[in-house]
Formats: structure tokens, C-alpha cells, sequence
């Protein structure tokens, strides 16, 4: 009798407000504002690599995908997300690329809090996806594992643009948690290098940074940026707190059609420079014996130029799926420090466009390094390189068919 | 150092908002001002006159091959010229223009 009871309430209860609910919706299908999609990249290929003194090595790389999640619950707020999935040295591994919430507060002003790729340039922003990127490779020092200036990192931005004369102004300005100086205690090694996108801060100082560019032009067809970031990098309480990073970057872009040629050239270019404060660095080398100060000149860049050619226009259908694409790019790592180095990189690639997302990249890579230490850091305070212990230097190259998606 | 970074991120916020929240008002005095001199026809600037697809062919191209209207459909096209608009820093005139083309074409 009690359960019956219980019954007749509930189908009361929904009777006064689900049904109308119900009824409701049904004489209401208008679709929302809300709107969810996924897009995203994927890449994978065939590498031949030759090492000096090693056999040819070939591999078939895994390559990564990558999925962007992006929620527009309105026509101001926009939620993006990005995942970087790899299989690396033997193990998958999952990476937040991004994630970040973006709000506009007026026409010329979006504001961003989250995780978001800092507007530092233009590659690693705007060029790095693979489907984008126009050859399988990051330039030397802006990618993941040597990047010469941030890349990535947690904080507030404020960014947008405005109609400029026949052109446009952009900009973007932001405060995150900035690098972080290793001491080198544990590993002397590393002394003096910065850690880029800390997932909590290690000092109470905040990284001050933006980007603004032009474009001068009414077609839109060249711009030119400029970045930079200032940023306290030791941690609180240590000897290192008081030392800073100061970074900035020039970028460029230029789009041409070519008559003559009936095609597409295409022209990027970016400057990165990194300067640590002087510090004295203090450890024991290898854990035993009397402690080592190590100071030294803590400067980094790099650089790239691009150059890609695409005829669009000709008549003949495959050759319009081209487009044949060279780059020259070099990073100097603080030459003193022990994880110093020098490289440079020539590549030139062919590229089949299967349709306007979808490359086969066809490249050849050489990587001259001009100066390294080794892995355990010996010869830290030697100033004889590898170019000096190898009297004929060694080479680095390989040849790469990479296929890229963006979907 | 830091003083004279944080002053110039002060003064550039600032800035951006004195000009930034009124877009109307700075646009309407332009146009005040030229009438005043006796213009008959204020001028226009260059996102003024663009069509769509002239847009969205100049801006795309800029990083990556311009995707066909036919690639989406309508609403991912609301979105994804959200996510541009954002990452590309395009402005809202030119959005809006490139988003009505995509959506009218695909």
C-alpha cells in the first residue's frame, strides 16, 4: 500500500513538471546555441636516417594524432582543447597540447584563460600542425625538445585586432607562470636551462609577455610580428630567485602570386632569442669530491627561413598538386653551458597535395651539428667542441615520406 | 626592467581598451570628421569593400590551403570560424563576412 503510495506521488510529480517539459520541447525544436565539434591532425611515415659511423637505419614512425575538441556554447565563448597522442620510444603517451577558455568581451577584445600556445612568433601558434607544417620536422629550436624561446604555458590573454589603413593590426598581450631556471644540484648537466610551461609555478612572479604585428598591405599578403616575454625564472627562497629571462622573436610571412610562373610562393621566417641573467652555478660533479661553480654567457637562439612554391595555376592537373618547399634553420643552445650546442639544418621537400588537408611529403634533411657535449655532461669545463675531437666533423641527415591529415 | 615591461603592458591594455570598447564611436567620428570637411562619400576602408571570398581567400592561405565551403557544414562552420577568428586574431568584420560566405556556398 506504501509502494503505491510512492508511485501515484511520482507520476504526480512528473505530471506537474516533466510533462509540460516534454511538451514543451516537442513544440520547440529550434537547435541551440550550443555547438560541438571535433577536428584535428595525424600524421605518420617512413624515415631512413645515416649517423656517422652507424648503418642506414630505417623505420616506420607512428607519427602522432592529435584531436581538437572545440565547444562554442555561444556567439561569445568558445572552449578549445587539444590532445597529443605519440608513440614514443617504445610507449604510447598522451599530452595536453592545449586547453583553454575564450570569451569576447567586445569586437576587438577576446580574453583567454587556460592552457593556450603563447603568441610568440608565428610557428609554433599558427605553422606546427602537421598538416600545416610543410615539411615532417619542426626547424631546429622550435619544437618540443629544444625549444629556444615559451611555447606553451598556463595564464590570462587579452588579444584581437583592428582594421588598420588598407590593413590589419593584431595583438596579443598575457601574463602566465613563465619559465623555471634548473639549479643544475641534481643535474649539473641541465645547469642554467630553462623549463618551459610548468604546470605550477616555482616562484611568485608572473611572466609578462605579447605579440603585435602588420599587416600593411589591403590583400593581406605580408606580415610582420614582433614578441617578447619578460620573466623572473629561479625559484623562491633559492640564490637563483632574483635572476630573469628576457626573450623576444621577429617573425615574417609573405604571400605572392607569381604570373610568370602561374604560382604560389610563399615566404616564412622567424627569430627567437632567449637571454638568462648571469649566475654562478653551484654542484658537486658526479656527487663526490669538491663543489664546482660553473657561470657562463646563458644566451640562446634560433632562426628559420622558409620558402615554399606552389603552381596553382597551371593547366596540368598533377603538377598543381605540388609544391616544392626548402628550408635553412640553426640554434646556438648557449655555447659555455654544458648543454650547449650548435646545429644547423638544410631541408628541401616535395610535397603531393591529395586534396587541400591531406600531404605526402617527400624530404631530405641534413643536420650539421657544429658543437655539442656529450650526454653525461663530461668536458664541462673543456672548451673543446666535437668539431675539434672529430677532425671531420659528423652529419646528420635522412630522407623522410611523412602522409599528414587535418580533419 | 620588469617596471618598464609591466608600463608598457599597462599602457597597451589600456590602450587597446580606450579603443577597443568603442569601435562604433571611434568609426562614427571618423566619419563625422570627413562630412565636416565637406566629403560627400566617407571612405571606405579596405574590409569595407571586400566580398566574402575575397577574404576568406587572403586569410586562409596565410597558413594553411583554404578549405572548400563544401567542406562543413553549417554549423561546424559557426564554429570553426569561431576558433579562426581566435587563433588566426582576424577581426570581426572579416569573420563575420567569411562565415555568411562559407555558410551561403557549402
Amino acid at each position: 500500500m506504501r509502494y503505491r503510495c510512492y508511485i501515484l506521488w511520482g507520476v504526480t510529480l512528473w505530471m506537474i513538471t516533466g510533462f509540460p517539459l516534454v511538451k514543451a520541447q516537442r513544440l520547440d525544436p529550434t537547435p541551440g546555441q550550443s555547438l560541438f565539434t571535433v577536428r584535428g591532425y595525424a600524421h605518420s611515415g617512413l624515415e631512413i636516417r645515416k649517423f656517422e659511423g652507424k648503418p642506414l637505419n630505417s623505420s616506420f614512425v607512428g607519427g602522432s594524432f592529435n584531436p581538437i575538441f572545440l565547444w562554442r556554447q555561444s556567439d561569445r565563448l568558445l572552449f578549445e582543447g587539444e590532445l597529443g597522442v605519440a608513440f614514443d620510444e617504445g610507449e604510447v603517451t598522451f599530452d595536453l597540447e592545449y586547453a583553454n577558455v575564450a570569451y569576447k568581451l567586445t569586437n576587438r577584445i577576446t580574453a583567454r584563460i587556460g592552457q593556450f600556445l603563447l603568441p610568440f612568433g608565428i610557428f609554433v601558434p599558427n605553422l606546427h600542425p602537421a598538416w600545416i607544417n610543410r615539411l615532417p620536422t619542426a626547424p631546429l629550436g622550435f619544437d618540443h625538445h629544444n625549444p629556444v624561446g615559451p611555447t606553451v604555458d598556463f595564464g590570462f590573454e587579452l588579444r584581437g585586432a583592428f582594421p588598420l589603413g588598407e590593413g590589419r593590426l593584431t595583438y596579443a598581450v598575457y601574463v602566465t607562470n613563465g619559465p623555471a631556471l634548473v639549479a643544475g644540484e641534481d643535474n649539473p648537466a641541465e645547469a642554467g636551462r630553462l623549463i618551459f610551461s610548468q604546470v605550477e609555478d616555482n616562484n611568485r612572479n608572473k611572466a609578462v609577455g605579447g605579440r603585435i604585428s602588420v599587416l600593411p598591405f589591403s590583400n593581406l599578403s605580408l606580415e610582420i610580428g614582433l614578441s617578447g616575454q619578460y620573466a623572473r625564472v629561479g625559484t623562491d627562497g633559492s640564490e637563483y630567485e632574483k635572476v630573469a629571462a628576457r626573450m623576444y622573436s621577429v617573425d615574417v610571412n609573405l604571400i605572392r602570386t607569381l604570373p610568370a610562373l602561374q604560382s604560389v610562393l610563399n615566404i616564412k621566417g622567424q627569430y627567437n632569442n632567449v637571454q638568462v641573467d648571469r649566475a654562478t652555478y653551484t654542484f658537486t660533479a658526479s656527487g663526490v669530491g669538491p663543489p664546482t661553480s660553473l657561470t657562463f654567457d646563458n644566451t640562446s637562439w634560433a632562426y628559420f627561413l622558409q620558402a615554399s612554391l606552389q603552381p596553382s595555376f597551371v593547366p596540368h592537373a598533377l603538377l598543381r598538386h605540388l609544391e616544392l618547399v626548402g628550408r635553412i634553420s640553426q640554434m646556438e643552445l648557449a655555447p659555455e653551458a654544458p648543454w650547449g650546442t650548435r646545429q644547423r639544418e638544410y631541408a628541401i621537400g616535395l610535397n603531393y597535395w591529395i586534396d587541400w588537408r591531406t600531404v605526402v611529403k617527400f624530404s631530405y634533411l641534413i643536420i650539421n651539428p657544429l658543437e655539442a657535449h656529450d650526454e653525461e655532461g663530461e668536458g664541462l669545463l673543456k672548451t673543446e667542441t666535437v668539431a675539434e675531437e672529430h677532425e671531420e666533423g659528423f652529419f646528420r641527415n635522412a630522407f623522410m615520406i611523412h602522409i599528414a591529415i587535418g580533419f | 626592467m620588469k617596471k618598464l615591461y609591466m608600463l608598457l603592458l599597462s599602457l597597451g591594455v589600456l590602450s587597446i581598451g580606450g579603443i577597443g570598447c568603442s569601435p562604433v564611436a571611434f568609426r562614427a567620428n571618423m566619419v563625422e570628421a570627413e562630412q565636416q570637411r565637406g566629403d560627400p562619400t566617407p571612405r571606405l576602408r579596405a574590409i569595407d569593400t571586400k566580398p566574402g571570398v575575397q577574404l576568406w581567400g587572403e586569410n586562409c592561405i596565410r597558413c594553411h590551403n583554404a578549405p572548400p565551403p563544401a567542406a562543413f557544414g553549417d554549423a561546424e562552420w559557426e564554429i570553426i570560424t569561431h576558433h579562426m577568428r581566435v587563433r588566426a586574431n582576424l577581426t570581426e568584420e572579416e569573420v563575420q563576412k567569411i562565415r555568411a560566405f562559407l555558410i551561403s556556398s557549402n
